[in-house]
This record gives structure tokens, sequence and C-alpha cells, in this order.
């Protein structure tokens, strides 16, 4: 993902200031990810839920970031499966 | 022999659970009684004469006795059978019709500029892919339809509605879709005629691509005070912002509770009266923690916000409509911040793909970068 999507993508999640739990289809996961390692970005998030999660892989790879990204600056979170029904 | 209040019964459960509207034909072709118990009691069975292109009209007005008349087809054929229907326009309580309207409105145009004081029900459905359908005058339907309930056109352009929608005062749902270029009507007109439809509770209003701008030199002046709208819930809207802007800055609607607003993307929007035209309705006002959506959806990106809580049909949702699908985040977030002022409210959400939207798309790149 280029360095503009992520910017746009911060500026598309910006205005959120309040949200807690953020839910992400799998096609998007991959392209969001990163600029959730911004922690400025969703200040009050506490839970992330991943459509399709799966053990390995690119996206395990981006929540790994931006989960260490977030518990260092003491902002921890918490990854789950979504399930789309839910 | 069954009691004739339990016959009444029986019939009205069987019709009240026939969709076709026709289920009479039936009853009355039983035996002597039950036909003559059927048409002893035309308005507690709500009896209708269904009319189509493809069936005998002028024979069955012949036949049957003068029911109100529903005039409900599709296609192609069969211009005469409806025009014949149309004639009859004091008993018309309903017009459905779809397929090669250009074609038929231009046969029906003596019978279809009568008034229909028995009208409830009205849908045009055409589509970019028929014969675009003559721009309607103000003389359609005579411009006077008292009863009318309901309004559905779809592809049809109607420039001269104001006159109709004048007589209107009943009218519940009033939905113009895809209007064409035709069919332009300024914003200050529709805020003229929606303020004397004291009963609407449903507006529905998109134009069609390339939707017009408002022409600056044929504009009347904005009215001085907003028009107040105390029955509408829902609103949604399909179109360029400078043409929304014109249209809620003089409209109050304070029971709304659904609004779906979809834009055509432009590279620079000017939104100032859309959040205070939120704002002048108490759902709105008093949404609390809302969950937030944001949705690809094949050629528009939309963010919805509704009640964390089960509460029906509420929803604040805009959309930017665009050929080009990465182009809108270029102003989304400027867009809905200050469109959707209760943003910061929200303590969930969700971002999906919908319908036809594929990753190959997502990674498009920026083609102004």
């Amino acid at each position: 993902m280029s360095c503009i999507q992520k910017i746009q993508w911060l500026d598309i999640l910006r205005p959120f200031t309040a949200v807690k739990n953020l839910y992400l289809s799998e096609e998007v996961a991959p392209l969001v990810s990163p600029a959730l390692e911004e922690v400025a970005v969703l200040p009050s998030l506490q839970n992330i839920f991943f459509e399709g999660l799966q053990p390995t892989g690119p996206v395990q790879e981006a929540i790994g970031q931006l989960a260490s990204a977030r518990l260092l600056s003491s902002r921890p979170i918490a990854v789950r499966r979504w399930e789309r029904s839910q | 022999m069954l009691p004739d209040d339990v016959l009444l019964e029986i019939f009205k459960f069987y019709l009240d659970d026939d969709f076709s509207e026709d289920g009479w034909h039936t009853l009355v072709h039983v035996c002597q009684r039950w036909r003559n118990f059927v048409f002893g009691s035309p308005r507690r069975l709500d009896l209708k004469l269904r009319c189509m292109r493809t069936r005998p009209v002028r024979k069955m007005l012949d036949i049957w006795p003068a029911l109100p008349i529903v005039i409900s087809s599709n296609g192609f054929h069969g211009a005469d059978n409806i025009t014949a229907a149309l004639e009859c326009n004091d008993r018309v309580c309903k017009i459905d019709l779809g397929g090669d309207l250009a074609s038929l409105l231009s046969r029906s145009a003596a019978a279809i500029e009568k008034p229909f004081p028995a009208l409830l029900s009205m849908g045009l459905h055409s589509s970019w892919h028929y014969k675009q359908v003559p721009a309607l005058s103000g003389s359609f339907l005579g411009g006077f339809a008292p009863r009318l309930r309901s309004i559905w056109l779809h592809f049809i352009p109607f420039p001269g509605i104001r006159k109709l929608l004048s007589s209107t005062s009943n009218l519940v749902r009033l939905n113009l879709w895809n209007i064409p270029d035709s069919g332009y009507i300024s914003p200050e007109t529709m805020v003229t005629s929606l303020s004397s439809l004291t009963q609407l509770q449903i507006l529905h209003l998109g134009f069609y691509f390339p939707r017009p701008r408002p022409d600056l030199e044929s504009r009347q002046s904005p009215p001085q005070t907003r028009a107040f709208l105390c029955n509408p819930t829902h609103f949604t809207f399909q179109g360029l912002s400078e043409y929304l802007e014109g249209l809620v800055a003089h409209i109050d609607a304070p029971v709304l509770h659904s609004v779906w607003i979809t834009l055509c993307y432009e590279h620079s929007f000017d939104i100032s009266e859309l959040p205070q035209f939120v704002n002048r309705s108490e759902t709105f006002r008093s949404l609390g923690p809302s969950k937030a959506d944001l949705a690809f959806v094949e050629d528009s990106i939309e963010l919805s916000l509704s009640p964390q809580t089960e509460t029906a049909d509420i929803m604040l949702a805009l959309g930017i409509l665009c050929d080009e699908p990465f182009w809108p985040f270029l102003s989304l977030s400027h867009v809905w911040v200050s469109s959707l002022p209760p943003l910061a409210t929200s303590d969930r959400l969700d971002i999906h793909v919908e319908r036809d939207w594929s990753q190959d798309e997502l990674y498009t790149e920026d083609p102004m970068a």
C-alpha cells in the first residue's frame, strides 16, 4: 500500500475520536491496519475485530505491528475475530 | 348454506391475500349467488378492475360493473388498451406503468391530460435504455389529482410537476428518482411545492447523470422563510451539493429520522446548510452514541450513522458517487466532518466492501497523485 493511501486512511479515520470498537472486513483489513499504527488515530480504540482472521499472513503481520505500536504508547488493544452475522 | 356475513368474511380474507387484485374474477364465476354477493359488496371487498396492455379493456369496461380501475402494465404493445382505461379518468385509482412510456404517453395524450379525481397512487417507470419520455407539462393529469397519496416517477421528466403538487395535499410519498436533464426542477420550485404537502412523510429526490446544475439565470429568488414540513420522516437525495444546499436551506423537517444523501463527486464541496438541516431534527440532535458504517458500494462510498441500540429506521448517511473509486477519498473526510456533526460520538466503526467492489479497485492508484 502506498504512502498516499495510508495518509488518506488517516484522514478518513481522524474524525472518529470516540471509536472504541473497530470492525474490518477481510478486503479492507490489509489497507487500514498500517494506518492504525499511528496512535493519534482512533485514540479511544480498545478492540479491533477482523473478518476472516487467519493464524498467519500479511494481515497478521500488520496486526502485530499495530498492536505493538499501541502497546508501546500505553494504549493496548485487543484483537478479535469478526463474524459478519454478529 | 353459509350465512351471508360469514361468506363475506371468507371472501374478504381470500381477496386480501390476493396481490393480483383480480381474485374476484374467480369468485364471480362460481355461481350466480356468489356473483351477486361479490358485486353487491364492492366497497367492502375493495373490488377493482385491473387493466393491462394485454387485456381487451374496452370489452372489459362493457362487461363488468363500474369498479375503480387499476392500470398496471409493462411492455411495448397494447397501448390502445391502456388508453381505453385512462379515458375513464374519474374511475382510475392506481396507475403503475413501465416499458415504452414515450410511445404510450404520446398516444394517450388526450386522456392523460384530464383530471384524475379518484387517483390514489401513480407510478411511471422508465429507464435509460428506453426512448426518452417527453417532458410532462403542467397539464399532465389535468394538474388535478386531489386524492393522490403516492407518486413514484423513475426516469420521467416532469418539469411542470408544481401544478399537480398544488392539488395533492394528501400526498404521503413523493419519489422522483433518476430525473433526466429535461425534467429539472429548481430547488426553489421544489421548496414551494413541498410546503403545501402537509401529509408528506417520504421524499426521495434524485437526478440522473449528468445531473443538472441549477440554472442561475432562471432561478427564482429563494423563499424568505423556511417551509415547515411537519410529517416527513424519510429524505433521500442524489445529486449535486449545490442543489442539496439550495433545497435544505429552506426546509424545516423536525421529525426526520432517516436521511440518505448521495452526492456526485466534485473536486470541492461547499456544505454548510446540510448539517443545520440535520440538526433541526430532534432525532438526530439527540442521537447519542452511534454506530458508524463505512461501505464501499459499487460506484460510491457511503458513511452511515445509526443508533447503537436497535432503534428501527434511524439512519443518517452520506455517500459520494463517483466513477473513479479512489477519488472520493480526497474529500470524503472534509465532507463528512462538515456534514455529519455526530461523527465524534460514534463508538463503533465498521469498514467493509459491498457488492461489486473488488480488491483491485481498492488498490487503484490515486490519479491525482
